[in-house]
């Protein structure tokens, strides 16, 4: 007589037949094996000559979503905008220190900004579409890099960056109209649209939600969810909750300083420094 | 620690925990009431501890509600949240033992009933560790002592001890006379309710050790009761 697969409650049989005992920690260890894709060595970032992060030592893993979170001032945007030298565009900002990108150095000589910034695409707090079409707002990281030679080609990329950020249903009838158009929560999958369709390896998020209704943000977190298995995801947000939700590293910022990083749920249930568990329980420090 | 930045949060957690500490000291004075009854034969102090039952259950369910409002109006984290979630499961241990405390005041009825039993000392002394781990622990968790609550955790095997040597007693108790049997069979039952009065003080102490380490306690604890493989010969 053939074994039932299952038991009376459903639970497949052979779990427990095989007396194996399912390891929690293994499950942890391995995400720490991930992969690492940024690897900063002593960042620091001065502003006019005061420096606004202090050396900052950390490995960001290549897939999944890494949350930077902090007080205002703490450096966390500083940080985010370390990854596609966005600091470059700051009148005296200057930054020191190593980051390497699967190895490379990103602020080498021969390391071309706008190609870098095709490679880790960026989404800030307030949407901020072109004004232009919809369509045209997806299509033009695309043109302007060479990555659609016939119009069959640019038509395809429009539709999956679109779909993959979970608008295309939306907006499929109505393209050519503008982007600023669209509701708050739309123009920000927009701008994710336009930032994946250069299929990019990277998407710094700077508070991406902060803007958005509890609708909009709970579409763009299902959304960070679905993006976290083909991208590198660092987001900066003020949500805690949002920040324990979406991610699977948490990196706390203080004062300029990295006070703590680790896996997020370490993070919000059992914190080790003191200021970590000060800021995320709502502490005077 | 630190206070929080909106004060009202502190009052709230502050209350829960007060809340837990009320609800420790009724349930003790319960399983003591309950003991005294069943010592001193005293059927109107039983039954009041069988009707006070009520008043751990409404405790319990208000700790239960202010929790569920800690979780949706706050979000607690870290060290809050542990202790949010800590508040629920001990409350729930607290009404545990109520209600072993209850059911003790209930087979005391059968007994007081029957002959007096000789040679009962060694319960009473059984309970008496039983009532004095309960006020153990809720210290312990009172004054946020973990190695308080260490010692419960370990302290729970003399319980255990206690009960084996309980069950025997009461097994040749009734071989020897079985007009016994009524009575020494309701005992082994409360012998059993305080061995597990200890096992829920156990299972607190396991929470306080969580709350303000962030780690369980990861020793294994030898079981001590072996009442379920315990017979007795003539």
């Amino acid at each position: 007589m053939s074994a039932l697969k299952t038991n009376h409650l459903g639970h497949p049989r052979s779990m427990f037949d095989t007396g194996k005992v399912i390891d929690m920690k293994a499950t942890t260890s391995e995400a720490n094996t991930a992969r690492v894709k940024f690897k900063c060595r002593n960042v620091e970032v001065f502003y006019s000559g005061k420096r606004a992060l202090h050396g900052v030592n950390m490995d960001v893993p290549d897939s999944g979503v890494t949350a930077l979170i902090g007080p205002s001032g703490c450096g966390k945007s500083t940080f985010l905008r370390v990854f596609n030298r966005m600091n470059d565009t700051i009148p005296n900002a200057r930054v020191a220190g190593q980051i390497l990108m699967d190895g490379q150095d990103i602020y080498g000589r021969d390391v071309d900004p706008v190609l870098l910034r095709a490679r880790v695409g960026m989404v800030f707090q307030k949407p901020n579409p072109f004004p232009k079409s919809i369509f045209d707002n997806v299509a033009y990281g695309p043109r302007i890099h060479g990555l659609a030679p016939r119009k069959n080609d640019l038509d395809n990329i429009v539709e999956k960056s679109l779909m993959r950020a979970g608008l295309w249903n939306e907006v499929k009838d109505r393209l050519k109209e503008p982007g600023t158009g669209l509701s708050g929560g739309q123009q920000q999958r927009l701008v994710i649209a336009r930032a994946i369709a250069v299929s990019p390896e990277v998407i710094l998020m700077d508070e991406p939600a902060s803007a958005l209704d509890p609708i909009a943000t709970a579409k763009l977190e299902e959304l960070i969810d679905e993006l976290k298995e083909k991208y590198c995801i660092l987001i900066v947000t003020h949500s805690m909750a949002q920040a324990a939700r979406v991610s699977q590293k948490t990196a706390f910022f203080h004062l300029g300083d990295l006070v703590e990083y680790d896996d997020t749920q370490a993070i919000f249930t059992n914190p080790k420094d003191q200021r970590t568990q000060d800021y995320i329980t709502g502490r005077t420090g | 620690m630190n206070e929080h930045i909106v004060s009202s949060f502190d009052d709230v957690m502050s209350d829960l925990s007060s809340e837990l500490i009320r609800m420790g000291a009724l349930v003790r004075e319960q399983l003591v009431g309950a003991l005294k009854a069943l010592k001193r034969r005293d059927e109107n102090l039983a039954k009041r501890i069988r009707k006070n039952d009520k008043q751990v259950d409404a405790i319990n369910d208000d700790i239960e509600e202010r929790v569920m409002s800690i979780l949706a109006l706050r979000q607690p984290l870290a060290v809050d949240l542990r202790e949010t979630i800590a508040a629920l499961k001990i409350a729930r241990e607290l009404e545990r033992i109520g209600d072993l405390a209850r059911n003790t005041a209930k087979r005391s009825r059968v007994i007081i009933e029957q002959e007096p039993l000789e040679g009962m000392e060694e319960i009473f002394k059984m309970g008496y560790v039983a009532v004095k781990i309960v006020e153990d622990v809720m210290q312990a968790f009172e004054h946020r002592d973990v190695e308080k609550a260490i010692e419960v955790w370990n302290a729970d095997e003399e319980i255990d001890e206690y009960c084996n040597t309980v069950f025997t007693q009461l097994l040749s108790g009734m071989m020897i006379d079985n007009s016994n049997i009524n009575a020494c069979s309701q005992m082994t039952f409360v012998a059993k309710n305080l061995e597990r009065v200890g096992d829920h003080a156990t299972n607190i102490a396991e929470s306080i050790h969580y709350v303000l380490t962030g780690d369980k306690i990861d020793e294994r604890r030898p079981k001590g009761d072996k009442t379920s493989s315990t017979t007795v010969t003539l």
